[in-house]
């Protein structure tokens, strides 16, 4: 009886042993910042384990502004997400330090190929692609039609001058001398907010933030300093303060801001009706028309236990094209429901109708003007440098001359240490 | 029954009991050994290897024993950084009327609190706040503090008095958060200050009435010496924790302002400097530099304190 006891519970052992290596479960952790995560993601994901079902998901959404932490905290625990979508601004940091695994070549290649330049532009790094742009950011004027016709102009401004004078002529103040009605806000609150419009209309003046071989921050020649003098001059003739804020543009007292795509959703879910109000414009150029542009990507961690199957997911979500709509998926998720700008080329020819919309159609046509984001190594740690100066001439602290030279000399040094 | 002689009883009753303390002992020190283990791995482990890595430049996404080690450069980097030094220079003005001034009040409050018979709503209200994080009271005071349609405004526009920009305003951004803190932490300190002021006997205070004695003489002589051991206590926890600051300038300045610490790090504080650098700029090394010298200042600061305050030992009443 013992003997045929110890049998049972030998063949059960190995049973469950054998049954588990036949068919052996892939969880793949993938993480993305919170504003990416909208409902119709986990629809994707679904999808994909009905066609892989030994493939199965596990999702983390993290705030932006603690991404990066994220990523450094639980890739230094051993606990690190198999599939990241980065800010292309980290990624030097996170190739630098081997975290990112170098996409298989076909993806390369595809990349190369059927992506926007400036998206290429901005998932190579030393010359290699790192990862597959999903949207693409540039920055418009956004401005309030019925503010300004109330005020008596049918158009938005196209030079940073007309700016001015349009922003002076629709701001209105109290009796105590505040600001109860914005001509104008600048966008603040992280440092992307406020250094990305301050280089588009940098760039659209002839400056540049490095030079060619991207050792040196030359951002503080003339071109630079003019720019930067003419966001102060809002700020000095009282037509803006710190603390008129985009967030408040909905409450239909800001006539004008300069606003990424990202915020088509947020606009039409908080302004009902006045939505209709909402006009899209090139941002005002003060030399020729251009503008910033950043990207973000999707990439693999170089530790994860399931390289290939993370690359396999990633290319069925980005590149393989739907037979019926001629799209991606990551294509139709970012325009339906993020209200971004995909980054491969079919995407953006065949969402015709959503891209060519009251909101989005000038960030689309404006792409032809928009210059990559720089990747560099310490990006995030430079840009909070240089806000730190720009918000320093904005509220008067520095001349801009001198904000931009101290931005130079603190930029270069950490340029300068790896 | 063997008899033994006084003096071999007296010897085998003390060996007796030094077998006894010293299994007394084991035990005790078997069932400290979990805490010290704990204290290790949890305490001891963490300030030493942050000790370790303020001598390295680490930005967390690499193997800790393969980043280079740069001496004191970390240390060197931060005291020429200007916002470090501004950041040293906020959080001390914030401690210091934290402690001059917060302090003091609460002291006066738990006095006047005192010679009221029913005062348990009063104390309630004072200490309402203490209990809300500061998170939050920051996110609150943050809309208060909102020149446009913050009620403080609002209420200053309609009585036709001046209005700020406040935390908007460079000026006048670090007073706002300081404005805060000490009414975020009246509550406690008045609870403190009050049993303390309750534990000092009432004869003395009949006895002085007899002498002649008005209040403030009172209060001079007898209230506050005797609330000394009650002072010593609160300036070193508001010190740690003013020092500390961080979750209220978050909340203050994290919403709509350029980055929490703003605008242009006016409200920048050590605390804070320390996060990012870490967090944002992911250097770990230079993190734990600014660690290290934050735990010289608080040790150093304490040490003071509890060498000038805690001289009268020997004062009683």
């Amino acid at each position: 009886m013992k003997k045929i006891s110890i049998l049972v519970l030998v063949i059960g052992m190995l049973l469950i042993v054998f049954s588990g290596t036949a068919f052996t479960q892939v969880v793949l952790k993938i993480a993305i910042h919170t504003d990416f995560n909208r409902e119709g993601f986990d629809k994707y994901l679904e999808e994909y384990t009905k066609l892989n079902p030994n493939i199965e998901f596990e999702k983390i959404a993290v705030p932006f502004e603690d991404y990066l932490t994220k990523v450094s905290i639980s890739h230094m625990s051993g606990n690190a997400p198999d599939i990241y979508h980065v800010y292309s601004l980290w990624g030097v940091d996170l190739v630098k330090s081997n975290v990112l695994d170098m996409p298989p070549q076909d993806i390369r290649n595809d990349v190369y190929e059927n992506y926007e330049r400036v998206a290429v532009d901005g998932v190579t790094i030393n010359n290699e692609i790192w990862g597959i742009p999903t949207e693409i950011d540039n920055y418009c004027l956004v401005y309030n039609k019925k503010i300004l016709a109330d005020s008596g102009f049918s158009e938005p401004p196209k030079t940073w001058d007309e700016l001015i004078n349009v922003a002076k002529e629709c701001t209105k103040y109290d009796k105590a001398g505040n600001i109860i009605q914005y001509g104008f806000v600048f966008l603040a609150g992280w440092e992307s907010a406020v250094v990305h419009p301050y280089l588009s209309l940098a760039y659209s003046n002839g400056a540049s933030f490095l030079n060619e071989d991207k050792t040196k921050c030359i951002i503080n020649s003339p071109e630079g300093i003019e720019a930067l003098e003419a966001e102060v001059k809002l700020f000095k003739e009282r037509i803006t303060d710190i603390s008129g804020s985009v967030w408040d543009f909905p409450n239909g007292n800001i006539a004008m801001m300069i606003m990424a795509p990202w915020d088509e959703g947020n606009l039409k879910g908080t302004m009902g009706d006045d939505y209709q109000y909402v006009g899209v414009a090139p941002s005002p150029v003060m030399k020729e028309p251009a503008t910033l542009l950043y990207t973000w990507f999707a990439c693999v961690d170089s530790k994860s236990k399931y390289k290939k199957e993370a690359w396999d997911f990633l290319r069925w979500l980005t590149g393989q094209i739907q037979a019926d709509k001629r799209t991606t998926r990551m294509g139709d998720y970012l325009v339906e429901k993020i209200g971004a700008i995909p980054s491969r080329k079919i995407d953006i020819d065949n969402h015709y109708d959503e891209l060519f919309d009251q909101y989005t159609k000038t960030f689309v046509q404006e792409l032809k003007y928009s210059i990559a984001e720089d990747n560099i190594y310490n990006g995030a740690e430079i840009k909070i440098t240089l806000m730190n100066e720009i918000t320093n001439a904005w509220l008067g602290e520095k001349t801009s001359k001198q904000a931009l030279d101290d931005a130079v000399k603190a930029i270069n040094a950490i340029l300068s240490k790896d | 029954m063997q008899r033994y002689p006084l003096k071999i009883l007296l010897r085998k009753k003390s060996i007796v009991k030094s077998k006894f303390k010293f299994r007394y002992q084991k035990i005790a020190y078997l069932y400290l050994l979990v805490p010290i283990i704990f204290y290790l791995i949890f305490i001891i482990f963490p300030i030493g290897f942050s000790i370790f890595i303020s001598f390295r430049r680490w930005n967390m996404l690499e193997p800790v024993l393969i980043s280079r080690f740069v001496g004191f450069k970390n240390y060197v980097d931060i005291f020429k950084d200007p916002i470090f030094l501004r950041a040293l220079k906020n959080t001390t003005s914030y401690t210091s009327f934290i402690l001059l001034l917060g302090i003091p009040l609460s002291i006066i409050i738990a006095v006047l609190l005192s010679k009221l018979k029913r005062n348990a709503f009063l104390r309630y209200v004072f200490f309402v706040p203490s209990i809300v994080p500061l998170i939050s009271i920051g996110m609150v005071w943050a809309f208060l503090y909102d020149p446009t349609w913050g009620p403080i405004n609002i209420i200053l526009r309609a009585f036709k008095f001046p209005t700020s920009q406040w935390l908007w305003d460079t000026k006048t951004a670090m007073l706002s958060v300081t404005f805060v803190g000490i009414w975020a932490t009246l509550g406690i300190n008045i609870l403190i200050s009050y049993m303390g002021v309750k534990e000092i006997p009432l004869n003395l205070y009949e006895a002085a009435e007899i002498d002649g004695c008005n209040e403030i003489r009172k209060f001079f002589y007898i209230t506050l010496p005797l609330l000394k051991p009650v002072i010593l206590f609160l300036m070193v926890i508001n010190l740690i924790n003013s020092f500390q600051i961080f979750d209220l300038v978050v909340g203050l300045t994290g919403q709509k302002l350029a980055e929490p610490g703003g605008p242009a790090n006016s409200t920048q504080v050590l605390i804070l400097y320390m996060y990012h650098t870490a967090f944002k700029y992911l250097k770990m090394g230079k993190a734990s530099a600014v660690a290290f010298i934050l735990f010289l200042l608080l040790f150093t600061t304490s040490i003071i304190f509890l060498k000038s305050f805690g001289k009268s030992k020997s004062e009683n009443y």
